[in-house]
């Protein structure tokens, strides 16, 4: 009964640990995405920019 | 990509060769309804619409390639590239207009919203990492909003899977309601933003979801759901300590980390494009060639969007998830419509 129990502790620990690398994982992706979103918009702005200071619009 | 959608911000080119195109094209042809178009007017099929169906079309029948799934995980960041263009389309007129009736709706639909599921979750004796979950997805940004939560409140894998589902499902359903609902009371553009901002669980769906009614809603919803996501920090705080009995909460969550890690950090990209435009640093043909960029990565994103909905997800979600997703997030939706009304009575909101 109580190997049962422990049994059931470990996979649930497993499993907590699992979902946090997971998180982790998901947090770490996100503030790259972040940063590469604001390269292209920032960069597109500049960009926009440039071609109105040519002339362009 | 970028030099493409910069290319195809030069006016009437984008126009080409799409299926808004060929839709307008057919309204013109068939002979109208009441006066109106088919597709265009009663259907309200525009780009955002268009985008949705094909990639949920593609996904759903056809399928996609396994080597395509980590590519199109990429989409979100058009997401926050179109947010941070969007600057490019405000003034000060607008923070004065809307900033302080959004602030307000905003605080009163993520902590609002967070009690409401709370309770429900309690009442129906989901456990208290699933309400949680259910909560902060629905309450804050959907996907990254439960992800968030979970490892705080020791969520179970399958469960952050079920509440995903079901946020994701209801964001959908919202896409595709919300506009009728919206024409059929005849919301102006600002209240049908804002209630896309506060109502549906998802950013890019918040953003699909204004655009599906109108431009401007759908300015008006990027605009307010920059608000929503400043307090996704707080949110998350706010529903560990509803959820989890003090006995169950753990000792070493830094609440300081926390701020910082969940704080949304594209948004001084937004700021600096909008305190640019407001300081009229470009002239207004370029303010609006931005405007056709931003619509261009929206749209990317939006085919992304469809391309990642799986249809099959419904059935995961199971009924009781569903059920308890669906009823108070409709409820949520019917506390912000309450809350827009009496602005609208109060004469703060047009």
């Amino acid at each position: 009964m109580a190997d049962v129990t422990n049994k059931g502790l470990d996979q649930g620990s497993e499993d907590l640990k699992k979902v946090e690398a997971a998180a982790d994982e998901k947090q770490r992706r996100h503030r790259v995405d972040e940063y590469i979103a604001m390269i292209i918009a920032l960069g597109a702005v500049a960009m926009l920019w440039f071609l109105q200071y040519l002339g362009f619009y | 990509m970028a030099i493409l959608a910069l290319l195809c911000g030069l006016p009437g080119l984008n126009f080409l060769f799409t299926v808004d195109t060929l839709l307008h094209y057919i309204d013109a042809v068939l002979p109208p309804i009441y006066g109106k178009g088919f597709f265009t007017d009663l259907l309200h099929m525009n780009y955002v619409v268009n985008c949705l169906i094909v990639g949920i079309l593609v996904r759903n029948v056809i399928g996609v390639p396994k080597s395509w799934e980590s590519g199109l995980t990429y989409s979100g960041i058009f997401m926050n590239a179109g947010i941070i263009m969007l600057g490019s389309q405000y003034l000060l007129r607008d923070l004065v207009k809307l900033g302080a009736v959004s602030v307000i709706v905003m605080i009163f639909m993520v902590f609002g919203g967070a009690l409401i599921f709370t309770y429900m979750g309690r009442w129906l004796k989901m456990g208290e990492s699933m309400t949680a979950l259910l909560a902060a997805g629905f309450s804050m940004c959907g996907v990254s909003a439960c992800i968030a939560i979970s490892p705080m409140v020791r969520a179970k894998s399958e469960e952050v899977a079920y509440a995903i589902a079901v946020s994701v499902t209801f964001g959908l359903f919202c896409l595709f309601t919300l506009p009728f609902l919206g024409h059929l009371i005849h919301m102006t553009n600002d209240a049908f933003g804002l209630l896309s901002a506060a109502g549906v669980p998802n950013s890019n769906q918040v953003i699909a979801t204004g655009f599906n009614y109108s431009f401007e809603a759908g300015r008006v919803a990027g605009f307010t759901n920059i608000g929503r996501l400043v307090l996704i920090p707080a949110g998350v705080l706010f529903i560990y300590f509803m959820t989890l009995g003090k006995e169950i909460r753990s000792s070493s969550v830094s609440y300081w980390q926390i701020i910082r890690e969940k704080f949304p950090i594209f948004i001084i990209g937004f700021a600096i494009v909008w305190t640019l435009n407001c300081l009229k640093v470009w002239p207004l043909p370029a303010s609006e060639a931005m405007g056709r960029v931003m619509e261009w990565f929206f749209s990317l994103s939006f085919v992304g969007l469809g391309l990642l909905t799986k249809l099959s997800d419904l059935k995961k979600a199971g009924p009781k998830g569903v059920g308890m997703g669906y009823v108070a997030g409709s409820l949520r939706i019917g506390l912000c419509l309450f809350l827009l009304y009496i602005a609208t009575k109060m004469g703060v909101l047009n």
